[in-house]
């Protein structure tokens, strides 16, 4: 029932007063916003599997595809549906060809201690080599994040063309989609903001200390700025798809900080 | 006054303030409009919906001394008619200059166009799960469609509305990597 409600909100067939209700409710949190997503899949699916009725098709032409935002989601879903069909279609004319497999199989049934031997040598070598790769990279990234946090980061005017997020103390959950970083489009640098629970009276030093996935990454010391927050500087490089948990330490206090790089 | 002008930081200050006067609640209200501004601007279907939201926020901020805070004005109906405001000026922006086509949904799209390239090296471009669960959700006809989502849903141990936000969000990571693929191809 509700998302029928939705769908005509977004088809515009609801009255003026219902649409301003929901809308309210949209900004205040009183509406599943799943849910809401959901209707709108389901409707722009239904469009283009011709199964709206008429009022729903006109309603969708002339008031849902009306900007080229919406246009282009439209266009992803029919492409993605488009491109899944060809795959389908492929695959079934595709005659599967298993001699290769039959072959490495008749090998590693005649030759199974060298085998095994050779695997556990491969596995030994890259597990070396990556060692020493990410240790390299790990110490060469925490050198950049220090050197970058020794400078002065209260003109914020320095950091205009970065990407900038501002995090509030607290759960990912809390926070909803504004704590996200999407990881192809950040700049060189990206300057966090840790804006503390209360006001400060004077500069403290903070110690800080970056996780990532629970696991931590780097260890900084970092003072306050305007008595209200505690910035940071982050290279590029340290951020990588998934999830990041900041604290920070003063005084026995310590406080969280999240935010996911997607 | 300019709405357009940044806001200052007494103007924040102030919007703190008026949310409470205990500033770790404040704060939580302003993350909270702020959220819940983008998700409306996105089902208005605007985009950048960050800005906007921002954007809304700055204008309230310089109107605070002349609102009306009685009882019955809740900040989000406060915010409320300054983001209409806001979406009206941005649908007005990205308006269709054309009307759809009314053969849009038949006309089957040329798979060796740039933008079909692109979605093709994006989809590769997901982890394999993702990409498998993509090219799963939209692979069967509409009349099998139903049960082959409620399959797929329980496969992956999600509820069917948690399967259409999964794949929203993954819809939305395609979006931000077609724009870059395309750029790179200077179209």
């Amino acid at each position: 029932m509700r998302s029928n409600y939705f769908k005509k909100y977004l088809l515009g067939l609801l009255s003026v007063e219902d649409a301003e209700t929901l809308e309210v409710q949209i900004i205040s949190n009183e509406v599943s916003e799943d849910e809401l997503i959901s209707a709108e899949n389901s409707l722009i699916e239904d469009y283009l599997c011709n199964n709206l009725n008429e009022e729903e098709t006109i309603a969708f032409q002339t008031s849902f595809l009306i900007t080229n935002e919406r246009l282009e989601r439209v266009e992803l879903i029919k492409s993605l549906t488009q491109i899944s069909d060809q795959k389908v279609e492929e695959l079934q004319n595709i005659e599967v060809k298993p001699i290769f497999f039959e072959r490495l199989k008749s090998f590693l049934m005649l030759r199974p201690l060298t085998v095994s031997l050779a695997t556990i040598a491969l596995i030994l070598s890259l597990g070396l080599v990556w060692q020493v790769i990410f240790n390299t990279n790990k110490n060469i990234v925490g050198e950049e994040l220090v050197a970058l946090n020794k400078q002065d980061l209260s003109n914020l005017e320095e950091f205009k063309g970065f990407t900038k997020l501002n995090l509030a103390k607290g759960v990912l959950r809390s926070a909803g989609n504004s704590n996200n970083l999407l990881e192809n489009q950040l700049t060189e640098k990206v300057l966090l903001s840790l804006i503390l629970p209360a006001k400060i009276p004077a500069v403290e030093q903070f110690i800080v200390k970056i996780f990532q996935n629970g696991k931590q990454l780097q260890q900084l010391t970092q003072r306050s700025y305007e008595n209200q927050e505690v910035r940071l500087l982050l290279p590029k490089s340290l951020l990588k798809k998934g999830e990041y948990q900041i604290t920070l330490e003063n005084k026995g206090e310590e406080y969280n900080y999240s935010f996911i790089v997607q | 006054m300019d709405d357009r002008l940044p806001s200052t930081t007494n103007d924040f200050e102030s919007l703190l303030s008026w949310f409470s006067e205990n500033r770790e609640l404040a704060g939580e209200m302003y993350e909270k409009i702020r959220v819940g501004l983008i998700r409306y601007f996105y089902f208005k279907g605007c985009k950048n919906g960050e800005d906007l939201a921002d954007e809304t926020i700055n204008r309230v901020m310089k109107k605070l001394s002349s609102l009306d805070f009685s009882a019955q004005n809740k900040p989000a109906t406060i915010f409320y008619g300054f983001a209409q405001n806001v979406a009206l000026e941005e649908l007005r922006k990205d308006k269709l200059k054309v009307p759809i086509d009314p053969d849009f949904r038949e006309k089957t799209q040329d798979s060796k166009e740039p933008k079909f390239n692109c979605l093709d090296e994006c989809l590769k471009n997901l982890p394999i799960a993702d990409e498998t669960l993509l090219r799963q959700y939209y692979e069967k006809s509409k009349s099998e469609k139903a049960l082959h989502r409620q399959k797929l849903a329980k496969d992956n141990n999600l509820t069917e509305v948690n399967l259409h936000v999964k794949l929203h969000r993954l819809r939305k990571t395609m979006r931000s990597c077609i724009e870059i693929c395309l750029r790179k191809k200077n179209l």
